[in-house]
């Protein structure tokens, strides 16, 4: 760039970093915008989590029974009883079955619409079709999953439902309103857990709450104390004052589903929500979601991690190449196109060709791992089977089944 | 805890919508404001120094003003221009690529037409507090204060609109923070040259003199020197509409080119 030596009077910020050129000359100010960025915030590096702290650990459960005060401001409901740090899979519970989607034959359809719907959505960037045909219905009060490997269209998605992403066809319905039309009516009543972190990173735990209790138009008399539990749900409370730069990962997560929160939404919408997370933040993560789930609010969940899709989610949406392949609760999914058990055969790679043929011939359907070959719909075999190990047969088999992709 | 508005239609530009927004940059403003004040004020400092001073020994009047005169109210207009296009571009570019500020706030209940709006008036709010600084180290270098100069933050402000929707529009364009530089060669500087701060335009050959006139940066510093030394109220009048409109057109460029790079 020509350098012109003439004197300036150079005041900018850069993001939300305050940065001057400290030179006043006009060819250096690109240089000095870049470099006056926090560093952090320059690179993508959104899954790479500070170990999380002692005290996020130690916290956790002294303030569980804060968290379920807490609940009870959101969304109207209180939750009775604790909530676990580990869930039992959603197979294990009692749950009712989901109308017109889930096992028990005929279900008579609820009166209410649902939370959302999307009928033969489109939408392609170019040659890619991100999504290709999507049908997608999350009743009310229930936790819908998209599970899916990266590129199956599950972000693109969850942008088509804020109007962030506008569909080339197809409708969309959210909370009765219509996208993209009634958009910014409809994000006001629903909430959004991004993929990506994007927390406010020079601000406190407090402010960043208190900028989108703004932006959610939550009434002033009620944002102090919307902004209070939502710092509770998060288990925050002691960390209000504290840069975001100073939390762990699992913390930043935290406050990023709490700032969903701030306004009582009707519908949350969460994209891998646990994604870069280690397993026990991720048990917190889940609690969490599984707490705002039992008090009533709709959720639909992106994930591409099978235990999160079978623990947390009402009804599984297995999602490839933009289109959605099956839809049921996760045990029916499991039962329907994997059987009830698995016939795990190790060997070597030559006996495992030969086991794998054997099964195909017997009308066994197989599943090829790196060291194993899994066998499926054993209950469909019309001959002798190689021997194994039995296991349960578990949603990440169908997933391969339908999709032909390995996931997680 | 009450749900805000259930049912009801939300429209374009609401203010509820551009006071979020603007509670957003209010609050951060507060983690940085020292370092950004206080490089506002010494810089001007040195520059007026160096070149009133160091020009003045040499140049005594121009256009019957003292040099440090000339160039303290001059360099408002520059100071203007910098603190909100490059504001605008560098700091929208990041908010929209890097922080992902854009996607969180488009998550909520804003659009793009309000969430480009609030950042430009934010933006251009504070190029008119900026943008007085180097009229106040002029005064203490010999500039006569007087009532008009109450106005300079205002022209500072209009000013600041038009030059912060410009930058909002580049960073819009551009796809890498590296072609900013191209902006700055090809428009920002001889912007800032050909606006009448450092040396009047009579001096300049005919085509730089029409190019100085269709300049939004001249009219900004030739209002800041009327309000300075006194109104001339039928050309200031034009020069306020010139501002006004640049400002619309920028906006409406930056609103339309902002919703085509953030909703896919």
């Amino acid at each position: 760039m020509g350098v012109v030596p003439v004197p300036v009077v150079t005041v900018g910020v850069v993001g939300d970093v305050g940065v001057v050129n400290p030179v006043g000359v006009v060819g250096v100010v690109t240089a000095v915008g870049v470099d006056g960025v926090d560093a952090s915030v320059m690179s993508d590096d959104s899954d790479e989590q500070p170990a999380a702290t002692a005290s996020d650990a130690a916290a956790t459960a002294s303030a569980m029974a804060r968290r379920r005060a807490a609940w009870a401001g959101i969304g109207g409901s209180s939750v009775s009883g604790g909530i676990p740090l580990h869930l039992p899979r959603r197979r294990d519970r009692a749950r009712p079955p989901i109308p017109g989607i889930c096992e028990g034959g005929p279900v008579p359809a609820s009166p209410a619409p649902p939370a959302l719907r999307l009928d033969g959505v489109h939408k392609s960037f170019g040659d890619v079709h991100a999504v290709a045909g999507l049908d997608l219905e999350v009743p009310v009060g229930t936790c819908v999953g998209l599970l899916g490997p990266n590129g199956a269209g599950k972000s693109t998605t969850v942008k088509l439902l804020t109007a962030q992403c506008i569909p080339d066809s197809g409708t969309i319905d959210v909370l009765g309103l219509p996208l993209p039309g009634q958009s910014k009516s409809a994000r006001a009543l629903m909430g959004v857990v991004p993929q990506l972190d994007n927390l406010d990173t020079t601000l406190t735990v407090r402010q960043n709450l208190v900028v989108f209790a703004h932006l959610y138009r939550v009434p002033r008399h009620e944002r102090r104390a919307a902004v209070d539990r939502a710092l509770e749900i998060a288990l925050l409370t002691d960390r209000a004052d504290a840069k975001v730069t100073a939390l762990s990962g699992g913390m930043r997560r935290r406050l990023l589903i709490a700032r969903a929160l701030l306004h009582g939404p009707r519908l949350v919408l969460m994209d891998e929500p646990t994604v870069g997370l280690d397993p026990q933040v991720r048990q917190e993560i889940w609690a969490l979601i599984d707490a705002l789930r039992t008090q009533g609010t709709s959720i639909l969940m992106s994930t591409h991690y099978i235990e999160e899709a079978a623990r947390l989610c009402d009804t599984v949406v297995i999602v490839a190449h933009g289109t959605a392949v099956a839809t049921g609760a996760p045990a029916e999914l499991v039962r329907e196109h994997a059987g009830e058990m698995a016939l795990e055969v190790y060997g070597p790679p030559d006996a495992l060709a030969r086991a794998e043929a054997d099964a195909q011939a017997a009308g066994v359907r197989t599943r090829r791992t790196g060291t194993s070959v899994s066998l499926l719909r054993l209950d469909a075999a019309t001959g002798p089977l190689p021997d194994g190990e039995h296991r349960p047969a578990n949603l990440e088999d169908v997933f391969v089944l339908l999709t032909g992709e390995e996931i997680g | 805890m009450s749900v805000p508005a259930p049912r009801r239609r939300l429209h374009r530009l609401e203010g509820a919508a551009i006071a979020g927004v603007l509670v957003r940059e209010i609050i951060n403003f507060s983690s940085y404001w020292r370092s950004v004040t206080f490089s506002s004020t010494v810089e001007p400092t040195i520059y007026l120094l160096a070149f009133g001073f160091g020009f003045g020994s040499l140049v005594a009047k121009v256009g019957g003003l003292d040099y440090v005169e000339y160039v303290g109210t001059g360099t408002v207009g520059t100071a203007v221009l910098f603190a909100s296009a490059f504001s605008a571009m560098f700091g929208t570019f990041v908010k929209r690529e890097y922080q992902r500020t854009y996607d969180g706030i488009l998550a909520a209940p804003v659009d793009t037409e309000e969430l480009v709006t609030a950042e430009v008036i934010w933006i251009a709010l504070r190029a008119g507090v900026y943008g007085t600084v180097p009229l106040l180290v002029a005064m203490a270098f010999g500039l006569d204060p007087s009532w008009g100069m109450l106005a300079v933050p205002l022209i500072g402000v209009l000013t600041g609109f038009g030059w912060a929707s410009f930058g909002t529009l580049v960073a819009a364009l551009m796809k890498s923070i590296d072609s900013f530089s191209y902006i700055t060669s090809i428009v920002i500087t001889p912007v800032m040259l050909v606006a009448g701060t450092f040396f009047p335009l009579d001096g300049l050959p005919r085509w730089a003199q029409i190019a100085g006139q269709l300049n939004p940066l001249y009219h900004c510093v030739q209002l800041v020197r009327h309000a300075a030394f006194g109104w001339e109220p039928g050309p200031d009048l034009a020069h306020v509409g010139v501002l006004a409109a640049f400002g619309f057109v920028m906006w409406r460029l930056a609103v339309w080119r902002s919703e085509k790079r953030l909703i896919t």
